[in-house]
């Protein structure tokens, strides 16, 4: 079965319902083993965490790299060959497994430092695709489902793929679907299933982009006691490019050129630094700020 | 570090400078770390990544920027010794 997703096909053998079906000459194949405990490994170069437990660690394999979801499953990506094999632990389930798929380990697979995958949300704006990166917390679905309530189409809600243009960046849609938890549900008034089982957070589809648009700018969210937008340029916006890049390792084993493609990307975008305070009531205001800002742009 | 008029300065291999928008973009490979200079700052390495000893680039900032030159002397001077200390350049002799 073949199903796309960020500009790419994938063959699955496996239904992913999240994703639409092509008939289209897949470039990955999704290979699934059958459930099985993780073996204890060691060697891990990296491990994210969450409230202290390891939720993710990585270290390269034969011919690309391992991702060890802990107690989940395992993903080996072979950059090569494009092939992403998995193997789950007893008892995770098949939406997770899915979940951890698409919103990780694809993206991951994916990312390149000339063609890079952002942790981004973006909707469609007069002209293009405006993108929000920033750290974990600070409200980038939130956001995005805030201009969706304002009317305009989504485009990604956790990665954003990035191909070089004719000296812009051609961003490709994500698959539909906002994660929304808590208050930000009641921004479009919809509840959505749960993103896996036990989830906190709910799957929301409103209209979403189908087709690849020029980026047209990133927007780098902090907190702040008011909303503003100020030009981040140089160091600053190739540093946050740069940390926004999802890749499978830390980016050191391949620095030289990870530096080349946050500075072509910060040249050829704009860069901002969009302050914005807590409270849910802001949100239009902010919308409102955006898409002032990129009128001028 | 001491440095005289003539000094002059080599980038090595490890260190890789870019600019966008106008402002140097520095990566050291030995540190991982990243650095920024303003845009004097980066006329002045661009200056003396040309081969220009400090005095030239004394000189030329003098011109550019309608400065005196001591006072900018020393301003290059006070880059000079932090980019060495950062590792990312190094005084030629």
């Amino acid at each position: 079965m073949k199903f796309a997703a960020y500009g790419t096909v994938l063959d699955s053998p496996v239904e992913i319902p999240e994703l639409l079906r092509t008939g289209t000459r897949a470039e990955w194949t999704l290979f699934v083993a059958p459930a099985a405990p993780l073996a204890r490994e060691g060697g891990w170069i990296r491990t994210w965490r969450v409230g202290g437990v390891p939720w993710l660690s990585v270290k390269p394999a034969k011919r690309g790299w391992r991702l060890r979801f802990h107690r989940t499953a395992v993903f080996e990506v072979d950059s090569k060959a494009k092939t992403i094999a998995w193997t789950a632990a007893p008892g995770a389930g098949p939406a997770m497994l899915r979940h951890l798929l698409l919103d990780q380990v694809l993206p991951r697979a994916l990312h390149a430092p000339a063609t890079p995958v952002l942790h981004a949300s973006a909707v469609v704006l007069p002209g293009g695709v405006a993108a929000f990166t920033g750290r974990t917390g600070l409200g980038k679905s939130t956001l995005a489902a805030a201009f969706a309530r304002a009317g305009r189409r989504l485009f990604t809600d956790d990665a954003l793929r990035l191909i070089p243009r004719a000296g812009r960046f051609l961003a490709f849609p994500g698959y539909p679907g906002l994660r929304l938890g808590g208050d930000s549900l009641g921004i479009l008034g919809k509840p959505g299933a749960r993103v896996t089982e036990g989830h906190w957070k709910r799957r929301v589809v409103p209209p979403w982009a189908t087709r690849p648009a020029p980026l047209r700018a990133v927007y780098v969210l902090e907190r702040g006691r008011r909303i503003s937008i100020e030009p981040l340029g140089g160091a600053a916006a190739v540093v946050a490019l740069f940390g926004a890049g999802m890749r499978l390792g830390d980016g050191r084993e391949d620095a030289a050129a990870e530096f080349e493609g946050a500075v072509r990307l910060a040249r050829s975008v704009p860069v901002r630094r969009l302050r914005l305070p807590r409270g849910l009531e802001l949100l239009p205001e902010v919308v409102a700020a955006v898409e002032r800002d990129l009128a001028r742009t | 570090m001491s440095l005289s008029p003539a000094s002059r300065i080599s980038i090595p291999e490890k260190t890789l400078m870019r600019v966008v928008d106008g402002q140097a973009v520095i990566l050291s490979l030995g540190t991982e770390r990243y650095y920024g200079l303003d845009e004097i700052g980066t006329r002045i390495w661009e200056l003396l990544a040309s081969g220009k000893t400090l005095a030239e680039t004394a000189e030329a900032m003098a011109k550019e920027f309608d400065a005196p030159a001591a006072t900018i002397e020393s301003d290059i001077r006070a880059l000079l010794a932090e980019l060495v200390r950062e590792g990312l350049i190094e005084p030629v002799k």
